[in-house]
């Protein structure tokens, strides 16, 4: 199955006001629970099954896509975390927002779920009004999807007679497929406010910028850009897997990861790690020139205390470091002893013996 | 909350309320078999489901205490199934579950 099947703009329901949801759970009560929140939320088109096997039929058989799944975890043979992994495999599916609604708290859990492409994960007991909430939350989020679908659908027409095409604009965010603990934006929220009612003990918010992001939007062609965040996007998630993560790309340049197990010094190295990483892939614009990427990483931010009025707090803190950061490198003209600085320290991360790599040399 | 979600709320915790009896039938069942050392790895995943299942939907229709009661259960159940061996604080567990349905449908 693949998207062509609905056609590039075959589904527009929610424009019109409407949403086509799937919800999947074995319990005949809690489907009809669903059934009647999210109906009055005002998506009263849902159709419901009972397993992940019926629930793949159903979006086989369905003559239009579906635009939201709400899916249990906990179910026989194949569990919602299951589920939600062979959607995603379907590209019409790879971005239409799942929200796994389960009892299992656990952070175990919550992390899978988001690694098998959850957008969000409400817990049982769930509050109905609450619950409404979250499937407008979604609703938005399919509005804006549709909204570059349809740019790109008419930039693509354009493609044919202008050389070079500008259809990403520098503070959109970038669909990251295949690298290792990269989540959606709004997902990697969702992810934060999850585990905050939990705590978050112990985990750690950074965040990165391309601190040139603009001059290199500026010389790029659509996919090439696009390339460039995600080849940034790999080398930060190389260089982060000695810890749990996930990862998230913010649009501007800003990468924002959240790390659980972190050690103090998890961090010292990790800038000068990621540079020689992006270096070593000797980055390129369309014309074979070049490309000087310069990374600058923020201030790790704890988490262990959490506002209970403003969750997102610390994402906050870590990205505001990070553009302070950034702006302050940008107003510093790009280093001409960018190469041989690289090479000091490429040697000295092979001598774990040698002091920490100062982050004033990266400019960090 | 609108006036029609509120009875269609009231429709089905009362349909959740019927369907306990049934519940609390194999709980007993269980119950029985956990405290005479015969359960098998597939009643304590069929306890598991069962407790799941009440944790999921008793906090939402109205019943916090009995909502609470089946969490805590269902992480002594899972961590039973993780060490091979159930406790008898877990026992005491069900029987109390046991108790709280019955409560719930005297409601």
């Amino acid at each position: 199955m693949d998207g062509s099947k609905y056609g590039r703009l075959a589904n527009k329901n929610i424009l019109v006001g409407t949403m086509k949801i799937l919800a999947v759970d074995d319990d005949e009560i809690i489907l009809e629970l669903l059934k009647e929140v999210v109906a009055a939320a005002g998506f009263p088109d849902i159709t419901l099954v009972d397993s992940g096997a019926a629930a793949l039929k159903a979006i086989e058989q369905s003559p239009t896509r579906f635009d939201c799944f709400l899916l249990d975890i906990q179910m026989p043979e194949m569990d919602g975390i299951q589920l939600c992994d062979k959607i995603r495999k379907i590209p019409a599916y790879r971005s239409t927002p799942v929200l796994m609604i389960t009892a299992m708290a656990d952070r175990q859990y919550i992390d899978r779920a988001f690694a098998a492409g959850a957008s969000d994960y409400v817990t049982k007991p769930f509050d109905v009004l609450e619950l409404g909430t979250r499937v407008k939350l979604a609703a938005r989020l399919i509005k804006e999807q549709h909204a570059v679908e349809d740019k790109d659908f008419a930039l693509e027409a354009l493609r044919d007679q202008i050389e070079t095409v500008q259809s990403i604009h520098v503070a959109d965010e970038v669909q990251i497929e295949g690298v290792a603990g990269v989540i959606g934006k709004l997902a990697f929220e969702n992810y934060l406010l999850q585990l905050s009612r939990g705590g978050l003990f112990g985990s750690s918010l950074v965040a990165f910028q391309i601190a040139n992001i603009s001059t290199i939007h500026q010389h790029s062609s659509a996919a090439d850009f696009t390339n460039t965040i995600v080849d940034v996007a790999e080398a930060i998630s190389d260089n982060l897997r000695r810890t749990e993560f996930f990862l998230a790309y913010r649009g501007n340049g800003v990468f924002v990861a959240i790390c659980h197990k972190a050690v103090a010094d998890s961090f010292t190295d990790l800038p000068a790690e990621i540079a020689l990483s992006i270096r070593d892939m000797e980055l390129v614009y369309d014309n074979g020139a070049k490309m000087d990427v310069r990374m600058v990483m923020g201030q790790p931010v704890k988490c262990g205390f959490f506002n209970p009025t403003n969750t997102l707090e610390p994402l906050w803190k870590a990205v505001d470091s990070v553009e302070l950061r950034a702006q302050s490198m940008q107003r510093r003209p790009a280093s001409s002893g960018w190469s041989s600085k690289i090479n000091t320290i490429r040697n000295r991360l092979k001598h774990p013996s040698a002091k920490h790599v100062s982050k004033m040399e990266l400019g960090f | 909350m609108s006036a029609g979600l509120s009875d269609k709320l009231r429709e089905i915790r009362e349909k959740f309320v019927a369907s306990l009896p049934e519940r609390k039938e194999r709980l007993i069942v269980l119950s029985g078999k956990l405290s005479n050392g015969q359960c098998t790895a597939e009643d304590m995943e069929e306890l598991r489901f069962i407790v799941h299942k009440i944790h999921g939907l008793a906090g939402t229709l109205g019943f916090a205490a009995l909502g609470q009661n089946a969490a805590v259960l269902e992480l002594q159940i899972a961590d039973a199934i993780q060490t091979g061996g159930y406790t008898s604080v877990m026992c005491e567990g069900v029987e109390q579950l046991i108790d709280f349905i019955q409560g719930a449908m005297d409601t």
